[in-house]
């Protein structure tokens, strides 16, 4: 396989900006556009923020810049339960644009919605009409690009939202909280189709739960879920109903020998893809990637140890509660390799085979600063590796090798 | 036209300025009385001003837009004083919008508006620019409404345009979003109506293309088309490629698309007559009835009724039935709700002796179901059983079971219940209506849920309509009656309550006789809520019935025009000004 040489090309955040961090602006989510003309990015805040290359007659790659932003979601109270519902923007789906318009899907914890950017102009009544019963005048008021909600979905998950993806044809959109996974049709909010349903007859019996979904990149009828004992359940919406009973399960069975107390956290999946050719499914959990083939569903091809360090620190990171971050992953365009973050500003582009990993530090110089992590490798990770800075979101472009990582409030491009 | 009467309570001018508002609510509200802002500036200016102004309302939310599609297809013809073709830019506007309906209903409307030009040479104009434009549109969504306006005006076009319209069909078919491939497939049924218009080699082909489409719900809709054409000569000319095309669908990889293939089964067999369909495709049905998945089995369960029809009753008794007795224990609910709906329609098909022998068996179990739905389907359809049998035979068996379900926890289904009895009380008569089954009725009357006790009082005034006053007297009011003395005053309304309700059943003597003296009572009552009824009933009694009636009632109003509760002073007092 053709060794892919990845370089930084370009970030947006600086190192002042990055040292005092607030809260709200840290990254919580990230998405390239179909196109690649456009990203999208969502924070703790609730903004969507997006960034687009402008059009130019130069031929070079050009580079993002800012275009737009809109508050998407803002801190609601539900009285049901007595608990503030966060803004924070989990997840967030491109659709496809028409004309000029662009249709984005965000959600936080509770709320799907759909918005819409347009050009538009805003108008306003100057001269009301009178007795003569003549047309009221109007007057542009604002002119550009306008942020409306088309669409809102209704409050029917019971717990938090952790993804959301769009069909390829945008028929459905699946999303899932712990217990559930719905399919849902853009075109009618009100109702939705229970996908598959982990919830047990008794409450108390709960040990597993969803933590993430995806749909396959090219076939509409396919996802995979995962969950918090390290199963990966491939459905196809075409054999039945209720997608669970015919699911494909690939799990690698517990060894009893490795077992200890941190080993029901570290197993739990944070997310998983599908490669971009469909063939592979890439699973993230804290300290590996899995790597399965769909055709053969019995063992992952591959089990990458992502940075063997970490193994040796956890229970400073279950003090710290780091152990139980999400991080994402994301298959690079040629299906070879995938690409996934980690603390101390790095991430991590492996190929699928586990035998060469290549760890990336982000930096604001504008450097690529890259090392070869050999299999087995161990440093003693000393009080300057910061836990704090982790890089939990990343991006993969669909039509170029170009992916956007976020640390913190900085995000970060690199392309082959 | 007549003018529209302005009801709002708005002034004119302060509608049309709230069009603009920033309150969705308000906008929504001014939309709604389009009509009567373009009645009270007259069709001249209507078309002038208010359609242009329209176009400004083009960008608001999807609730807006279905309010304004509403609008527009009320009456608006009259209003722009007939002349049609000013509302078609507005149409077509509305036919880009991401909301589906409204696209729908745009373009409907702009069929209908279509219809009432009278120019032949217009409406091909107009049609063709609709058209070619809504196609060569950056928003993809506006070639739903491409495909819906083919098909309307295919034939009152020119051969050469004809031609155009094919080949933006055949791009369609093709085009690399799914929606758009949707849109045609949907559609494509009424086009294939025009045949031989269009072509054979046109349908085969793009049948053809959506059948190896991986998008099931492009593949789905080639049922609908098929179907169509089965109703021209198509079938005839091209018998095989219709009948392997369907078959294809019933044994689609896709649950979906079984499922509505299964759905249209009737058609398909009225398409294809009798004997194509029991040798085609009654195996078919046979399969989905154990099939895995519960949505088709349950769809399958259901078309029985339906598919009943096409069968032999042979293969009724020897293949269908044996079926149903692994149905019937399903473990999931929905496929034994949907049996229980449409397996009673076999008892007339196959008989007496085998109704008993085959189907009494399963309506029993059934009968017995865990689930009150179930139970509550099948009593909906038991006159298709009672009518082969008899209702003596049964009634041992149904009567413990009505008995249950009148005692469910549910209120929903008591009041469902409750509805059976007129059923049986038209379908069998007063024989029926043993002590027992009046004593269920009874008891509704007086359930602590107020819907149950509403349905069972409107139940009572449609057993008077079928049975009789004199029947009812005796069997039942006088024990309605006997509620007066009940100590929950709610229970004591039900009196009052029924009387409003039998009002137009009741004649006068039995007025004068029976309810004055109930209601000269009840004037009495403690609680002002029985007294106040009492108002209301009178006043109904005396409007609805006069003649004699009128002076009891009168002088029952005006005992209460005295009374003590000031809400009760004011109805009686306004009752007698009316009368």
């Amino acid at each position: 396989m053709k060794k892919q040489d990845w370089k930084f090309m370009q970030v947006f955040g600086d190192k002042a900006s990055s040292d005092n961090v607030s809260d709200e602006d840290i990254i919580s989510a990230v998405q390239f556009e179909r196109t690649g003309r456009f990203l999208g990015l969502g924070d703790k805040a609730g903004r969507l923020i997006v960034f687009e290359v402008p059009q130019t007659k130069k031929k070079d790659k050009a580079e993002y810049q800012y275009l737009t932003e809109l508050q998407s979601h803002t801190r609601e109270f539900d009285f049901l339960k007595s608990t503030d519902i966060e803004e924070k923007i989990n997840q967030l789906q491109w659709l496809r644009g028409q004309g000029k318009n662009m249709y984005i899907l965000t959600t936080n914890d509770k709320t799907v919605k759909l918005w819409k950017i347009s050009e538009k102009n805003v108008t306003k009544v100057i001269k009301p009409s009178g007795k003569d019963l003549a047309m009221p005048k109007l007057q542009v008021v604002e002119s550009g690009l306008i942020p409306s909600v088309r669409k809102v979905f209704p409050n029917l998950h019971n717990y938090h939202i952790n993804s959301l993806t769009a069909s390829n044809n945008e028929e459905f959109v699946l999303t899932s909280d712990d217990l559930k996974v719905y399919l849902w049709s853009i075109e009618q909010p009100a109702k939705a189709f229970v996908a598959v349903d982990l919830k047990p007859e008794n409450l108390d019996e709960l040990s597993e739960v969803i933590t993430s979904s995806t749909f396959h990149p090219t076939l509409d009828n396919q996802f995979l879920y995962t969950t918090s004992k390290g199963i990966v359940k491939l459905c196809d919406m075409r054999k039945s109903g209720i997608c669970d009973n015919t699911a494909i399960t690939m799990a690698e069975p517990e060894d009893p020998a490795k077992k200890n107390f941190f080993t029901e956290i570290v197993t739990s999946i944070s997310d998983a893809c599908f490669s971009r050719n469909g063939k592979y499914i890439f699973s993230r959990d804290f300290l590996t990637v899995k790597v399965w083939d769909i055709a053969m569903t019995n063992k992952p091809v591959a089990t990458v140890q992502v940075f063997e360090p970490l193994k040796s620190k956890l229970c400073d990171l279950y003090e710290n509660e780091s152990i139980f971050d999400k991080f994402s992953i994301a298959s690079t365009l040629d299906s070879n390799s995938f690409v996934t973050g980690n603390f101390n500003s790095t991430f991590h582009i492996v190929d699928r085979m586990g035998e060469c990993n290549s760890q990336y530090e982000l930096n604001f110089n504008k450097k690529t600063v890259v090392r070869q992590i050999p299999p087995k490798y161990f440093e003693n990770l000393g009080s300057s590796y910061d836990f704090n800075r982790k890089v939990q979101k990343l991006s993969m472009c669909q039509t170029q090798n170009l992916v956007a990582v976020a640390c913190l409030n900085c995000l970060y491009f690199y392309t082959a | 036209m007549p003018k529209i009467e302005n009801t709002t309570g708005m002034p004119i001018n302060l509608i049309i300025d709230e069009l603009k508002s920033d309150d969705i609510r308000k906008r929504i509200h001014s939309v709604k009385h389009l009509d009567l802002i373009a009645s009270t500036i007259g069709p001249d200016r209507t078309k002038n001003e208010l359609i242009p102004f329209i176009q400004e309302l083009l960008d608001d939310d999807d609730e807006v837009l279905i309010e304004l599609v509403d609008s527009l297809s009320r009456n608006f013809v009259e209003l722009v004083g007939g002349q049609v073709q000013v509302l078609l830019p507005t149409f077509e506007a509305l036919c880009r919008v991401e909301d589906a309906s409204v696209r729908e209903k745009a373009a409907n409307q702009i069929k209908k508006c279509l219809t009432q030009l009278p120019d032949q040479k217009k409406v091909e104009e107009l049609s063709i620019g609709i058209i070619k434009r809504l196609n060569d549109s950056d928003y993809y969504m506006a070639k739903n409404a491409v495909a819906i306006l083919i098909p309307a005006i295919f034939n009152q076009v020119s051969q050469n345009n004809q031609n155009d319209l094919i080949n933006i069909i055949l791009k369609m078919s093709q085009d690399q979003i799914p929606q758009v491939r949707k849109f045609t497939s949907m559609y494509f049924q009424d086009l294939v109506k025009h045949f031989p218009l269009v072509n054979e080699t046109f349908i085969q082909n793009i049948l053809n293309s959506f059948i190896k489409d991986e998008q099931d719900f492009i593949r789905m809709y080639i049922v609908d088309a098929l179907i169509q054409a089965s109703k021209t000569p198509f079938l005839q000319k091209q018998q095989n490629f219709v009948l392997n095309m369907f078959k294809q669908l019933a044994e689609d990889q896709s649950w979906r698309v079984r499922y509505y293939f299964c759905d249209k089964l009737a058609e398909i067999g009225e398409a294809v007559t009798k004997e194509g369909y029991r040798k085609n495709f009654q195996n078919y049905h046979l399969k989905f009835l154990q099939d895995n998945e519960p949505e088709m089995k349950s769809i399958a369960a259901l078309k029985i009724e339906r598919v009943s029809t096409l069968m032999d009753p042979e293969d009724i008794l020897n293949k269908l039935i044996p079926l149903l007795k692994s149905i019937q224990s399903d473990t999931n609910a929905f496929v034994r709700n949907a049996l229980a709906s449409s397996v009673l329609a076999l008892c007339p098909i196959i008989g007496k002796k085998n109704t008993s022998e085959q189907i009494l068996p399963i309506f029993l179990t059934l009968l017995k179901d865990q689930d009150s739905e179930v139970r509550i389907t099948l009593f909906k359809k038991l006159s298709l059983i009672t009518n082969v049998l008899g209702v003596d035979s049964l009634s041992q068996s149904v009567i413990p079971a009505l008995t249950e379900l009148a005692q469910d926890k549910n209120w929903r289904i008591r009041a469902s219940t409750i509805e059976v009895l007129s059923f049986f009380a038209r379908a069998i008569g007063p024989e029926f209506l043993s002590d027992k089954v009046l004593k269920l009725l009874l008891d509704w009357m007086g359930d602590k849920v107020f819907s149950v006790r509403q349905t069972a009082i409107q139940q009572t005034a449609q057993l008077i309509s079928i049975l009789g006053l004199a029947w009812a007297d005796k069997n039942l009011l006088t024990k309605i009656w006997a509620f007066q003395s009940i100590q929950n005053y709610l229970h004591r309304l039900t009196v009052l309550f029924t009387i409003n309700q039998i009002t137009s059943q009741l004649n006068n003597e039995y007025i004068i006789k029976t309810i004055v003296p109930i209601l000269q009572s009840m004037a009495k009552d403690s609680v002002a809520n029985i007294r106040s009824n009492v108002c209301r009933t009178s006043i109904q009694l005396a409007k609805e019935k006069g003649g004699n009636v009128v002076d009891p009632m009168k002088k029952i109003l005006q005992t209460l025009s005295d009374d003590q509760d000031a809400e009760v002073k004011y109805q009686a007092k306004s009752a007698l000004e009316s009368l």
